[in-house]
């Protein structure tokens, strides 16, 4: 005996015309298999539907408070033991780079000349440096006093601390786990 | 804004985290009936419970207003305990998870035998044979109310693949109230046969 569309029809929970009604009442009336079928399927879902909310132990909400903040915490630690890592490596590295530059230097040449042509380096370092500053103060020079010197004291005092508060903040963050807010 | 969770989401997204603490409280058992159900185990649904809300507070600037809260929190419980059953692909079934209120007085007859906490026991161990999509399916169907549509929404599937999957699931729902009813009544009247018989 062919089963469907009845058994779409019985379990579908979709609305059926009139016809299909009178249909799939005289296919139970025949099918004992789709009968069973209609009643055990509608005696469990009774039963579903009449089965209660399952509800937590008293103190669900204290526990969740507890959990985030104990996972916040291991969130920020996570943070901090991570820009440890990245400094540490950033560290190393530059120390390896340091090593291997000397050993090269130490390898490929004599360290005299080495040392030698540094300091001419160093020099010629210095004598730029020199040139820059007198082309910066010529420049300044030559500007029309748009702005008064004390402008210009206050503006570099501002990005000064800007730049030390900032220094200061990373260190805070890496080497002591504060956040500041 | 009249609606305590309208308010409470609107403070959340302004930054204000412990608009959360309220919504725990709100969707507590939700929450925790959904994890219950699908694993069948109270210290397995706390936990669950409790990282189902931890998720939702890390993601909860992802959250999309036009999008009911409710699905949203519920979706994220479903894909969690689906994880969860795969990894173990066992589920366990603890009777004291039966509320004791549920009993329902009938007077005892032949064909009565199983008692109202051993037909709960028989819709648990009905979940527990199913698969995980079908299972949170069914439960979102059943004691959410869910339609189709938000069913699909919460499990991220089509809404073909949601009605076949609930099509499957009553079936084999039936077949297994069948089977049990069916040996359970069969064992009832052997244990009150007459040897006269």
């Amino acid at each position: 005996m062919c089963h469907q569309p009845f058994e779409t029809w019985i379990l579908d929970e979709k609305d059926i015309t009139d016809d299909e009604r009178i249909m799939l009442q005289s296919h139970l009336d025949e099918c004992g298999q789709c009968s069973k079928l209609q009643q055990s399927w509608l005696s469990a879902r009774s039963k579903m539907e009449l089965s209660q909310m399952l509800s937590p132990e008293p103190g669900f909400t204290s526990r969740w408070q507890d959990n985030l903040t104990k996972k916040l915490q291991e969130q920020q630690m996570r943070q901090v033991f991570k820009l440890r890592r990245f400094f540490l490596y950033l560290g190393t590295a530059n120390v390896l780079t340091m090593i291997l530059l000397v050993s090269f230097i130490m390898i490929s040449g004599s360290p005299v000349n080495w040392l030698v042509s540094t300091l001419n380096q160093l020099l010629e370092l210095t004598v730029w440096l020199g040139q820059t500053q007198h082309f910066v103060v010529s420049l300044i020079q030559a500007l029309p006093p748009i702005f008064p010197i004390t402008f210009w004291i206050l503006l570099t005092s501002g990005v000064s601390t800007l730049a030390l508060i900032w220094v200061v903040s990373i260190w805070k963050i890496s080497f002591q786990g504060e956040i500041i807010k | 804004m009249n609606n305590p969770e309208t308010e409470l989401l609107w403070r959340l997204r302004q930054g204000d985290s412990d608009a959360f603490t309220p919504l725990v409280e709100m969707y507590q058992t939700p929450v925790y009936n959904l994890c219950s159900r699908m694993l069948g185990n109270p210290q397995d649904a706390e936990d669950a419970a409790q990282e189902t809300f931890w998720r939702a507070y890390q993601a909860i600037h992802r959250y999309d207003p036009k999008r009911s809260f409710a699905t949203w929190l519920l979706s994220i419980a479903a894909h969690y305990c689906i994880d969860q059953q795969r990894k173990r692909r066992l589920t366990t079934f603890d009777i004291d998870l039966l509320p004791e209120g549920n009993v329902v007085d009938h007077s005892p007859t032949p064909e009565r035998v199983i008692s109202q906490k051993e037909e709960d026991q028989i819709v648990h161990n009905m979940l527990s044979k199913m698969n995980p999509q079908d299972r949170a399916a069914i439960i979102l169907r059943y004691w959410y109310d869910f339609s189709e549509k938000e069913i699909s929404q919460a499990l991220n599937l089509s809404n073909s693949a949601v009605k076949s999957r609930l099509f499957r699931a009553r079936k084999q729902i039936a077949k297994i109230w069948e089977a049990t009813h069916l040996n359970s009544i069969s064992s009832g009247e052997k244990q009150h046969v007459s040897p006269a018989f």
